[in-house]
């Protein structure tokens, strides 16, 4: 880590929701021993209601956390020249954690693969793959 | 109302920051806490990965406070600090609990490798500096309520000018995108109405927050604008929390608000002259 990173939050950022003209999802699939591949299938947060998460919204902003994690991995993608260098990269194992824990609580085991899509904000439509992870074992 | 502007000091306007932002920070510390699983060696956030590619030097004293098994009696200090500064009302508790406040809020962000909640710990981490130092050194108080002051003014201000220069913006676009689009987690009611409105209905809308936005700097005319600014801003924080689920951001901008108070008492003499 950098001094850097440790002085982030004291270095604001006051650019909220200036462009959105693509976002990123992220998918994953078990795989299985035969060689059909599952269809992905997309992690996404669950919208809640409306006044429960006024006061205390621990899950939202679990979502929240997990999609800032993605995003920086793909910011990271753009700016590296190897994919070396992502796949051992923090930001490369932080989104594999977040698949390895969302399996879990849904009781899903085994090796899996992710990735994640790049979607025009538009048409709401995946353009294309910013990253597709190779087999990950549980 | 005349009274209450007259009893509105440099004091008062600390301490109704630092009782604000104590209670900011339980909320930010409660709502770690009832996540703590994904802190834990299984879970997204674990030390190892957080910490793989930071120094030797940095990495091993951190884990004694920071690792997967000491953070949440880490973050039970962060909620003890945060109770001790809001109800703590002699300068020395003041004063110790401010310091744990700031460092543990500061450790926090290092261990989510920057920030979690992007601006609400931007704004916290800005608050809790401020009140440290004019705690550290008293005679830096108006310093410390103006830096408070312009953070919170800057916050409104250049993300209303980032947002009009975008045309997406100017022609309410973005609104429909963001509210319909984008990886927020927008009631799916709401996104509907959002998808069904013409584009005249979400471009009053888009100029709205443009306008607010962009003027908010006019909250420094006089307290009575600045009572009206800020009412609206709370309003407009309170709708992004139900809206866009970032209901830490209006605690945390809350806290900014008696600082912007006394910004605009200061001004309004410095007006009248």
């Amino acid at each position: 880590m950098s001094f850097r990173s440790l002085l982030r939050p004291l270095i604001p950022s006051w650019r909220f929701f200036d462009r959105v003209e693509q976002t990123t999802r992220l998918h994953f699939r078990l795989v299985s021993s035969s060689n059909s591949k599952p269809e992905w299938q997309t992690l996404r947060p669950p919208p809640a209601g409306y006044a429960s998460r006024l006061f205390f919204n621990p899950r939202g902003n679990l979502a929240l956390g997990c999609q800032s994690l993605v995003d920086r991995l793909v910011e990271d993608i753009n700016q590296s020249e190897k994919s070396s260098d992502i796949t051992s990269s923090a930001s490369y194992r932080l989104v594999e954690n977040i698949v390895r824990v969302n399996l879990r609580e849904q009781g899903l085991l085994g090796p899996f693969q992710f990735k994640i899509s790049v979607v025009d904000a538009k048409t709401k439509r995946e353009i294309a793959d910013s990253l597709v992870s190779s087999e990950i074992s549980a | 109302m005349n009274s209450f502007l007259t009893s509105w000091d440099q004091s008062v306007a600390l301490f109704w920051t630092q009782k604000l932002v104590a209670i900011a920070l339980l909320q930010q510390t409660l709502e770690y806490w009832s996540l703590r699983r994904y802190f834990s060696e299984d879970g997204i956030w674990t030390w190892k990965t957080v910490s793989d590619d930071w120094s030797p030097l940095i990495r091993y004293p951190l884990s004694a406070v920071l690792g997967d098994r000491t953070f949440p009696f880490f973050l039970l200090l962060q909620f003890c600090s945060a109770l001790a500064l809001l109800v703590s009302v002699d300068f020395a508790s003041v004063h110790f609990a401010l310091m744990l406040c700031f460092a543990t809020t500061l450790l926090i962000a290092a261990r989510f490798r920057g920030t979690f909640n992007g601006g609400s710990d931007y704004m916290t981490s800005a608050l809790l500096a401020a009140l440290t130092l004019c705690s550290i050194a008293p005679r830096c108080a108006k310093l410390a309520l103006t830096y408070i002051a312009v953070q919170s003014l800057l916050s409104y201000t250049v993300a209303g000018w980032s947002k009009l220069k975008f045309r997406g913006w100017r022609n309410g676009e973005q609104l429909r995108v963001i509210l319909t689009a984008s990886n927020y987690p927008v009631p799916k009611g709401l996104a509907n109405m959002v998808e069904r409105q013409s584009a005249t209905r979400l471009t009053i809308l888009s100029v709205i927050v443009l306008v607010f936005e962009c003027s908010f700097p006019l909250a420094l005319y006089g307290p009575r604008t600045c009572l009206a600014f800020l009412a609206a801003a709370l309003s407009f924080q309170i709708a992004f929390a139900v809206v866009f689920g970032l209901n830490r951001f209006w605690l945390a901008w809350l806290a900014s608000y008696p600082a912007l108070f006394y910004g605009s008492l200061y001004f309004s003499l410095w007006f009248s002259f």
